[in-house]
């Protein structure tokens, strides 16, 4: 049984956790660019975050990063979540448990767990940890004390030999997914769960071709936000959102209720940005700039490359989702990361981008180390960049704000 | 389920007409050939395929008559030049015979086996010692595992020769890799030195590639290159048979297109890619 001073301090942190989330979801509201079927989003994060309601009867499995595919959860009759957290009290909580340098996202993580902040910790059933950075790799044993944990290991580097070992490691994270959830993969389900995503990637794409367009009509904020609530909706129920709001979107286009065309449109990348961490996206266009591009992964990279089921037998199906959870990966954890800077010289050129916002999360050196190369890129392609090293305290914001203005003006007179 | 694709009707209906056309329709044009593996033992084929003449070229009754060599061997070099690798994408009769019997695997659920990169760099290497056993006269015939398989389509009968072993084992190993043939195909592999000079040709935008490894996948020659390249435009390797897959599967938009005297015939975009991969 947890003691009293426990629960009191368990309530100070809820109270604070539900302050800051209302915040960054007031700010949300107030963009004025009315999107239909977006409050249905907001709803949806308060339900969770806020009033924190159940979201889901179905087992609750956990994963961080990219490396897990959503399908082979949906189809054993889980609901996937990411865990990673991205609240700055449930930071703070996890200060006593992680050391001082590693990131806030793990942070965050491991003070939500500790602290029980939220119902997708307290339910977790299972949480999957790919070994991708060390963070996660030490996070994963001391999750050991709140959940059952599951460390899947992913090659640094990508060739045909790792890859081999890694459909077995899969296989064997089905089984333990299985075993949580009570109900066996079938290829009939797994074929489903496959569509389902098919169909929300779909979705999802359209929503980034419409931030492409030079007029834009959804703000990078807001967009963030749709796409980063992906995680938290039942996938059915978000797919029929995100159909919602693209139809919405387009008669906006028709209907020209554009927002003005000569923001500077800017490109986020680096460190992960999780709800409701929306500090850096929302002060950049807060000054009058424009997020068009998101290649950050709890963003537009969550959601944009496909799955190919080639072979339509269960052993194709799994092979198809280990061939899409590992190799278009743009993650810094892996040694070499030029994919990357490809990805992002055609982000530069498909969003016609003016300035790069280069994030990164104190103590994340993966993203830390990249740094260098998007600035050569940068360099090359003459288009300018900003990285801001933070963490989800909100006591910078203002010093970050001066330094945003100084990058939006500077791009506005070029 | 069967995917039935456009290339596979027209090739399937190239297939009848170079098989059939001369028993059915009397169509037997004389002299000229085409450079691939439609077997002339079949001696009612439409068009003669070249192979038996450049490879027997001594044996052959061509040895007296200059005028002939000249059309037969001249025909099947011009008709590299003028179609390049569509020769293997649409044209060459064991070709379609492959994509056949791999579909059939495919309807039935009889797993298919993929070769690792070992075995893929072993086929390189063995593609080109046949393409030396081809042209310098021993005569692949002896060997060659179309003759025990066009010519009885067609009702006619070769002696048994080692050939006939060999083409148990490729046919066996074409059902379940596709087109297993084609990766050591001497034929092929000398319609690919014509690649850069070819009408057609496979380019990508390296920087518009993710990497994704999904054209790969598809490949059914396995040309890795398609998905690693990252310097240059020309992906055209000299074993691509000029399917399209990888231009089919491709999810980024430009990333692979195949072009004909240097215009677009075919691209890979997002949209065509959900078109095409329901
Ligand atoms: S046996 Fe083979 S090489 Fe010889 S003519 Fe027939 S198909 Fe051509
Ligand atoms: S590579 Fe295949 S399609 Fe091309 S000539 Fe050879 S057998 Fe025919
Ligand atoms: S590279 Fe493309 S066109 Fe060539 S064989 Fe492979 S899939 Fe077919
Ligand atoms: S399918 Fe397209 S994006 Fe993926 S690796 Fe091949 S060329 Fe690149």
């Amino acid at each position: 049984m947890k003691d009293q001073a426990f629960l009191r301090r368990k309530e100070r942190y809820v109270r604070n956790f539900v302050r800051l989330t209302n915040k960054t979801l007031a700010n949300l509201e107030e963009i004025r660019n009315e999107i239909g079927g977006i409050e249905l989003i907001y709803q949806k994060l308060s339900n969770l975050f806020v009033e924190n309601k159940l979201i889901t009867d179905k087992p609750i499995i956990g994963t961080f990063c990219y490396m897990i595919p959503d399908e082979i959860i949906i189809a054993a009759g889980g609901f996937p979540i990411k865990l990673c957290g991205g609240n700055y009290i449930a930071q703070i909580a996890g200060d006593e448990i992680a050391p001082r340098d590693s990131c806030p996202v793990v942070k965050s993580a491991l003070g939500s767990f500790e602290m029980e902040l939220l119902s997708i910790y307290t339910d977790c059933k299972l949480a999957i940890v790919p070994m991708s950075c060390d963070c996660k790799k030490k996070m994963a044993e001391k999750l050991v004390k709140y959940t059952k944990v599951l460390p899947l290991h992913i090659p640094s580097v990508k060739n045909e030999q790792n890859f081999k070992q890694l459909i077995p490691l899969y296989k064997d994270a089905i089984k333990h997914i299985e075993n949580e959830t009570g109900k066996k993969i079938t290829e009939s389900s797994l074929r489903k769960a496959i569509n389902l995503t098919k169909s929300i990637n779909r979705e999802a794409r359209k929503l980034m071709d419409f931030k492409k367009k030079l007029d834009t009509v959804i703000t990078g904020s807001q967009a963030m936000a749709i796409v980063n609530a992906y995680q938290y909706i039942d996938r059915e129920e978000y797919l029929s959102i995100l159909k919602t709001i693209n139809k919405s979107l387009k008669v906006k286009v028709k209907k020209k209720e554009t927002m003005k065309r000569n923001k500077p449109r800017i490109l986020l990348t680096g460190s992960p940005i999780v709800f409701p961490n929306y500090k850096l996206p929302y002060s950049i266009e807060e000054l009058g700039a424009i997020i068009v591009a998101d290649e950050t992964c709890a963003g537009d990279r969550m959601l944009n490359d496909p799955v190919l089921v080639i072979d339509k037998t269960y052993e194709g199906m799994v092979r198809a989702l280990v061939v899409k959870s590992i190799l278009p990966c743009t993650c810094p954890t892996f040694s070499s990361n030029k994919e990357r800077i490809y990805r992002l010289k055609q982000m530069i050129k498909d969003y016609q981008v003016d300035g790069i916002l280069y994030n990164v999360l104190r103590g994340c050196i993966p993203y830390d180390f990249e740094q260098k190369a998007v600035e050569q890129l940068s360099k090359e392609l003459e288009i300018p960049i900003i990285s801001i090293e933070t963490d989800y305290n909100t006591e910078d914001t203002e010093q970050i704000k001066i330094r945003l203005e100084a990058f939006v003006e500077m791009i506005k007179m070029k | 389920m069967m995917k039935i694709n456009k290339r596979f009707v027209i090739s399937g209906m190239i297939f009848f007409f170079l098989i059939y056309g001369g028993k059915l329709f009397n169509i037997r044009i004389k002299d000229v050939t085409l450079f691939v593996f439609n077997c002339p033992y079949n001696l009612s084929t439409a068009i003669e395929g070249s192979c038996l003449f450049f490879t027997e070229i001594f044996d052959s009754n061509l040895a007296g008559d200059i005028t002939t060599a000249l059309l037969v061997l001249g025909s099947g070099i011009l008709s590299i030049l003028i179609f390049g690798k569509l020769l293997c994408a649409f044209i060459c009769p064991f070709g379609f015979i492959q994509d056949v019997l791999y579909k059939v695997r495919g309807l039935f659920r009889i797993p298919k086996i993929d070769f690792n990169e070992k075995i893929t760099t072993s086929l390189n290497v063995i593609r080109w010692l046949l393409v030396v056993v081809f042209f310098v006269g021993i005569g692949f015939c002896t060997f060659c595992p179309v003759r025990y398989v066009i010519p009885p389509l067609a009702g006619y009968q070769t002696e048994i020769e080692i050939g006939f072993f060999i083409s148990i084992f490729v046919m066996g190993l074409s059902f379940v890799n596709e087109r297993f043939f084609c990766k050591v195909c001497p034929l092929g592999t000398t319609i690919g030195l014509f690649n850069k000079i070819s009408p057609f040709k496979l380019k990508k935008n390296c920087t518009a590639c993710t990497e994704c490894a999904i054209c790969y996948e598809k490949c059914p020659m396995d040309i890795k290159e398609i998905y690693t390249e990252r310097e240059t435009a020309d992906v055209f390797m000299s074993n691509c048979i000029l399917c399209g897959e990888c231009v089919n599967v491709c999810p980024e938009d430009n990333a692979l297109k195949i072009t004909a005297l240097g215009v677009p015939v075919m691209k890979s975009s997002r949209k065509r890619y959900y078109k095409k991969n329901k």
